[in-house]
């Protein structure tokens, strides 16, 4: 299925969504733990398909996603949102973000996200 | 929920480091304004509650949501930081720390209430709204500059063309070019290819619809060529879609099944965010086609104005199954593709355009926003559970200790080939062994960084006001040493601002800045760590240790007469002082500082004290940065080996047996115009050394010798410590094994002088 680059500032939660994505068939080529290397990372590993944490040390994900836009217009981007973060969604999908998914995850959600991207 | 334990365990792990930084950025705020902290206090904030979200744990998460809103407000500055607000955030932290804690033990955190809290929270955000009238914005709002999406609105225009014109066609063609410039096209009857073939039959009258950004003046100036006698615009928006199906229909306008739509999405009801939905289907139908108009409009979108139905209307030549799919998605319940006006054949002009593709121009564009050469990088954190790494740890070390046996063997057989072939793996072993050993190396900050609000809640609890400033706190320990360390510091630290540091108007008095200061510092020195905490306050006053010492008895007045000044400090350290008149809940619970030199000599480190009445006192803990390997003296005792800790060694000497003198049940003898005794390790090695070599030690300026047969010589050694079964062995701090596989007990040179 798709490949997949993992980006969130905590362990805990790029593991929740990698026990996730294993669980749907994906492979997850890389993760990242701020928007730097998220960057990075996408330039270096080109995955399908990015999760993208917003708040993150260094460089947020709208700039990093807006970095990766700029790499790949066609880049597939799905930000991680938690409720309140409305405003912050809409701005990453106007720049560009394929999707969104909210925290806490539910996994058949996620996965059905991805899935539609992956096939856009 | 995951319930597993890994996930426990990482989120507890990870809620602690970012319950340190909140803690920690808080003392920075309340020094002063400061963005950065706000920043990482939001972040860090922001974090657990996302997490604790994911693991079920409602009453962390609605904590968390709550700080997050007051430091919402903080960040946007709408609320100033003063100490209520710093109380109440850092009570809120205490609360976190306490269901850690029942996390950590199994539990989900519900056993705390934390409504009082949560409730002071939100007083202090409707304070803020009664004086400012602001209501508390969205939170986990990121401050950056939205990028300023450029609306593009749709416009018909039709002109007409001076009916004495020659070559009324090439007018039309003129000015739909500079209109070119300024929008895009959608549709435009006549069509160009009409308009430039050879007979267009034109009638002067020409009829289009343009999605621009220009406001209605540029748009005229366009489109007036020489001799457009005529120019009408309109906006054109959803609202006129009949007008506009009437118009188009007319005119002949829009005339394409093929190529013009109208989509309609239903979002379902039950969307966590409906109206990003609508945006997503927006955007994608934007990626294959031209919108020319919707209902609502990008910007109502944009501002949350969405009932759950979006109709777009767009020119599109992907089809209409293309539009379909592209409508759809995720929470999107039903998509309905139809053609937008009666059938003809006149073809649209296109050119891409969608709020997306802006970014591709913008990379064509401008060079800085070209990707860069991405260099790799190949670093990687992972997280290893500390019993792992003494699992592994204890492996190398084995295969130090089988390595020295074999080379043993080999030695037996003096092969020279095995030889080399050793020499290469206790090579690689040893760099192994090295490598691990930097592996559990930890930065001091690990316990530092409790430190500051230590200090400064002490410093509330007493009216005193205290700068603490910390340094070094990167320098690095073995991990065994900084488990111990923390508890021992701490007592240190709370004594410093406690018992040491002066209240304000005393300290005026004495001719001091009110502000007190505790530095408290660590660096490397000669192989060892140094941890040194000063502070300006009043230091120790020999008179008050003397007489509480000998009110406790352990002293008598006659022998108080015959202290120097540094023997009466070092009386703190004796079991049973405590100087402080009553025991506070601060520095107090009966643990005295012998506690704190028993925890740092157990570190085998030393521990002193510099203090001058009037002026402050240095607590200096001297460390060795790990307790795993050390480098040892060995000698042989009575046939049995025995390893002496190098940095207690103060010579070899070869001694004249006949100037041994009895002192009572105990032997000395004259040495480099000192007395030194004798031990002799009879009961530990089943007899003892008649010769004349003597190994002379030396422990806090106190020397004494032990005879010993031969010695082997010096090395660096694996330290194991003493099982538990075992229990505490005097005279013993451990054992080693060396090559051949014997067990060496470890002098603990401390407990024998």
């Amino acid at each position: 299925m798709g490949r997949i680059l993992v980006v969130d500032d905590t362990l805990f939660m790029r593991t929740l969504l990698k026990n996730i994505l294993f669980s749907g068939n994906h492979d997850i080529v890389g993760e990242a733990e701020d928007g730097e290397d998220a960057v990075e990372k996408y330039s270096s590993l080109q995955p399908d398909l990015v999760t993208m944490d917003i708040v993150m040390p260094k460089k947020n994900g709208i700039e990093a996603l807006k970095e990766i836009m700029a790499i790949n217009p066609k880049a597939r981007v799905i930000m991680c949102t938690a409720v309140g973060q409305e405003q912050m969604v809409k701005l990453a999908i106007k720049t560009g973000a394929k999707g969104y998914i909210v925290k806490p995850f539910q996994a058949p959600k996620v996965i059905e996200e991805i899935n539609n991207v992956l096939k856009s | 929920m995951p319930e597993d334990d890994t996930y426990r365990k990482l989120f507890v792990a990870e809620s602690i480091e970012n319950h340190e930084n909140i803690v920690n950025n808080l003392l920075i705020l309340e020094n002063g304004s400061d963005d950065t902290a706000i920043d990482e206090i939001f972040r860090a904030a922001h974090t657990l509650k996302g997490m604790s979200a994911s693991m079920g744990f409602d009453e962390m998460e609605t904590l968390c949501h709550s700080m997050e809103d007051v430091l919402h407000l903080i960040r946007s500055g709408e609320r100033s930081v003063d100490k209520d607000l710093i109380d109440i955030l850092l009570a809120c932290t205490d609360r976190i720390e306490e269901m850690l804690d029942d996390i950590e033990l199994g539990g989900d955190s519900s056993t705390f209430n934390s409504r009082e809290l949560e409730g002071k929270l939100k007083s202090l955000i409707s304070e803020e709204n009664a004086v400012s009238g602001n209501k508390p914005g969205p939170v986990a709002q990121i401050n950056m500059e939205c990028p300023e999406q450029q609306e593009k609105y749709s416009h018909h225009i039709s002109l007409s063309i001076d009916e004495t014109s020659q070559m009324k066609d090439i007018r039309a063609l003129l000015a739909l070019a500079n209109l070119k410039e300024i929008g895009d096209i959608v549709s435009c009857n006549p069509t160009p290819e009409k308009l430039e073939s050879s007979n267009s039959g034109f009638s002067g009258t020409m009829s289009l619809y343009i999605l621009t950004d220009s406001d209605e003046d540029t748009i005229r100036n366009a489109a007036s060529v020489s001799e457009v006698t005529d120019i009408t615009i309109r906006p054109f928006s959803l609202l006129q879609e009949e007008e506009f199906e009437e118009q188009a229909s007319t005119d002949g306008t829009l005339n394409t099944t093929n190529n013009l739509f109208k989509v309609i999405i239903t979002v379902s009801e039950g969307s966590d965010l409906g109206d990003v939905r609508a945006l997503i289907a927006y955007q994608n139908l934007a990626d294959i086609g031209q919108i020319i108009s919707s209902k609502p409009s990008f910007q109502d979108l944009d501002e949350g104005k969405f009932s759950g139905l979006l109709t777009v209307i767009l020119h599109s030549d992907a089809g209409s199954e293309a539009l379909h799919d592209a409508a759809s998605g995720v929470d999107i319940q039903h998509v309905l593709v139809e053609p937008f006006t009666e059938e003809n054949d006149v073809k649209v002009e296109t050119k891409p355009v969608s709020n997306i593709t802006e970014s591709e121009d913008d990379a064509i564009k401008s060079p800085e926003k070209t990707p860069k050469k991405s260099k790799k990088k190949e670093v990687q954190n992972i997280r290893v559970e500390i019993h792992r790494l003494d699992q592994m740890m204890n492996l190398v070390e084995d295969l130090v200790i089988t390595g020295g046996r074999l080379r043993q063997i080999a030695h037996q057989y003096s092969s020279k080939e095995m030889d080399e072939a050793l020499n290469m793996v206790s090579r690689s072993v040893s760099d192994l062994q090295n490598l691990m050993m930097n592996i559990r190396m930890i930065p001091l900050s690990q316990i530092f960084n409790r430190f500051p609000r230590v200090v400064r809640d002490v410093a509330m609890h007493d009216g005193k006001e205290v700068e603490f400033i910390m340094t070094g706190a990167e320098t690095e320990l073995d991990r065994s040493v900084i488990d111990g360390l923390g508890d021992p510091l701490l007592h240190l630290i709370r004594n410093a601002v406690n018992h040491g540091i002066e209240r304000p108007e005393k300290r005026i008095m004495a001719g001091k800045n009110p502000k007190g200061t505790v530095v408290l510092s660590a660096w490397r020195e000669q192989g060892n760590v140094v941890i040194q905490l000063k502070d300006d306050g009043g230091g120790i006053s020999s008179q008050v240790i003397l007489t509480k010492a000998i009110e406790k008895g352990l002293i008598t007045v006659e022998q108080s007469n015959n202290l120097t000044r540094d023997e009466i400090v070092d009386l703190l350290f004796m079991a049973g002082f405590s100087t402080a008149d009553e025991i506070t809940d601060i520095s107090g619970r009966g643990v005295g500082l012998d506690v704190v030199k028993g925890a740092i000599e157990s570190l085998k480190g030393t521990i002193n004290v510099e203090s001058e009445e009037g002026k402050g006192s240095t607590f200096k803990l001297i460390l060795p940065p790990t307790m795993a390997i050390i480098e040892v003296m060995m000698v042989r005792i009575n046939g049995l080996r025995c390893a002496i800790p190098i940095a207690a060694v103060v010579e070899v000497a070869r001694i004249d047996r006949t100037a041994i003198t009895r002192i009572g049940k105990s032997e000395a003898i004259p040495f480099r115009g000192e007395v030194l005794q004798i031990h002799h390790l009879n009961e530990m090695f089943r007899g003892e050394s008649n010769g004349d070599i003597v190994v002379v030690i030396q422990y806090k300026g106190t020397k004494c010798c032990i005879p010993v047969d031969v010695v082997d010589g010096q090395q660096e050694v694996v330290v194991k410590p003493l099982s538990n079964v075992i229990g505490k062995c005097k005279g013993v701090s451990g054992v080693t094994i060396p090559g051949d596989g014997d067990v060496v007990p470890i002098l603990d040179v401390n407990s024998m002088i």
